[in-house]
């Protein structure tokens, strides 16, 4: 027989799946420095790519400058120039990064508990069906 | 009143009934106006340029997620900005990736601001979006919104480059440059925005009766006074009846998309008083306003008379026939 209780709990959970939280859930099965550390990587790769895009507009803007200087250019200059506020941007990145992702994971969690918390329940009514099932078993024999 | 409501839950009910087949013809439209925006503001390729392109991707869209049909909406641009020079293509590209990677890659989401500012420019309902962000988002939205103005003013420059310049060597490339930078209009509009998105935003948090509508209407005004104020004084030439044709357009619009969200019942507001161990709480408590749609019954009410008229018609006939 359906039960009705069981409908509405799995209804629930498809709806926190697939409406609700499904990137929380997506992200819940890291644990938390798995996750800040992931995420901060993931950050500093698309810093790191825009900056490099970034550096090849510019470069591309001045494309005529330096093909005409390309021996009279300082390299060190540049070079300290162009890492150097990599540095920067890498440093504050790192910085963000971890600490945002530390409360997003801290927010990850509230929102997941209502989902587990579900989930237990299910698992508790198959866990009765399971018994039941067992018990006409025996009866039957 | 009780009219548009009745009118708001027969919509409700129906697009309820028929998602299914609703949802994919939402897609369908929502992808045909960007491609044939896309073709309208930048229609470059003639091979792209056509409208069975045009439906061939919206039918296309139906099957694509949101994300995806941003992807091909951005490789459809530069396609078409190829067309006329590889330079301005690749410098396009480039900076619809550093937007990607800067911004998207962290806010999913607000990609469809950014693309929907110059799809709205190019239906001329590009003022109820300030107004629709700091309804339905927070103050963070001016981010995306100032970049779809960004991605539409450089779209704009490159038309201007490529009518106005013959060259395609790297000068091209500057005079894009020169052209988006001194692109007075577009920093104009994004300051009137930033201030139209905050207005609303501020104007419905308030805890006034009729705060959504407040907020809505302020917004336009708004706009329209901060607009006008800009045109007057950087000179900027604005054609005024599709200026205004386009804000009563997209207010219309932002207050029909409001109203079909949620529809708030002031007249019975209540307002509740109760404590726990930690405070003591003032609860204003605003009920939604909703109607039971009539259902239409067809009562038969000459029923006998037809169902005699119809055994009757059988022998008749026979007769007739004899």
């Amino acid at each position: 027989m359906v039960s009705e209780k069981k409908v509405h709990l799995m209804t629930q959970i498809a709806l926190d799946e697939t409406k609700r939280y499904p990137k929380e859930i997506g992200e819940g099965g890291y644990y938390k420095s798995d996750y800040v550390r992931s995420r901060t990587v993931s950050a500093v790769w698309n810093i790191t790519v825009s900056y490099l895009l970034i550096l090849f507009l510019f470069a591309l803007y001045h494309a005529d400058y330096i093909f005409v200087n390309v021996v009279r250019l300082d390299y060190e200059i540049i070079g300290f120039a162009v890492f150097g506020i990599y540095l920067g941007i890498f440093v504050l990145t790192v910085f963000f990064s971890f600490f945002h992702y530390r409360k997003k994971y801290a927010g990850n969690s509230v929102a997941l508990r209502a989902y587990y918390i579900k989930l237990k329940e299910l698992d508790e009514f198959y866990s009765q069906g399971k018994e039941e099932a067992e018990d006409d078993t025996v009866t039957g024999a | 009143m009780t009219q548009l409501l009745v009118l708001r839950e027969h919509i409700l009910k129906f697009y309820q009934k028929y998602a299914l087949f609703l949802n994919p013809l939402f897609r369908f439209f929502i992808g045909f106006i960007v491609f044939s925006s896309i073709n309208q503001m930048i229609g470059y390729s003639p091979a792209l340029n056509k409208l069975t392109v045009e439906v061939f991707l919206a039918f296309a869209a139906i099957l694509m997620p949101g994300s995806i049909l941003l992807f091909f909406a951005s490789v459809f641009t530069v396609a078409h900005i190829f067309y006329v020079s590889n330079l301005l293509a690749l410098v396009v590209a480039i900076i619809l990736l550093i937007i990607y990677f800067i911004y998207i890659k962290f806010v999913p989401k607000h990609a469809y601001v950014i693309f929907a500012v110059p799809i709205a420019f190019s239906l001329n309902l590009v003022y109820g979006i300030p107004i629709a962000l700091g309804l339905f988002m927070t103050p963070a939205a001016i981010v995306p919104l100032l970049c779809g103005v960004g991605v539409y003013y450089l779209l704009q420059a490159v038309t201007s480059v490529v009518s106005t310049s013959a060259d395609t060597s790297m000068n091209l490339y500057h005079a894009l440059q020169q052209q988006f930078f001194d692109c007075r209009e577009m920093y104009a509009l994004m300051a009137v925005s930033f201030v139209v998105l905050l207005v609303v935003y501020i104007l419905r948090t308030r805890k006034w009766d009729y705060a959504f509508d407040i907020a809505i209407f302020s917004g336009a005004f708004c706009n329209t006074i901060l607009l006008l104020i800009v045109n007057y004084v950087l000179n900027m030439d604005i054609d005024m009846v599709p200026f205004f044709g386009g804000i009563i357009m997209s207010t219309v619009l932002v207050w029909v998309v409001q109203f079909m969200r949620l529809a708030l019942n002031y007249a019975s507001v209540e307002h509740l008083q109760f404590e726990d161990e930690e405070y003591y709480y003032y609860v204003k408590a605003v009920p939604k306003m909703n109607v039971a749609a009539p259902s239409k019954r067809v009562k038969r009410i000459n029923v006998r008379h037809f169902s005699e008229q119809m055994q009757g018609a059988g022998p008749e006939k026979e007769e007739e026939k004899k």
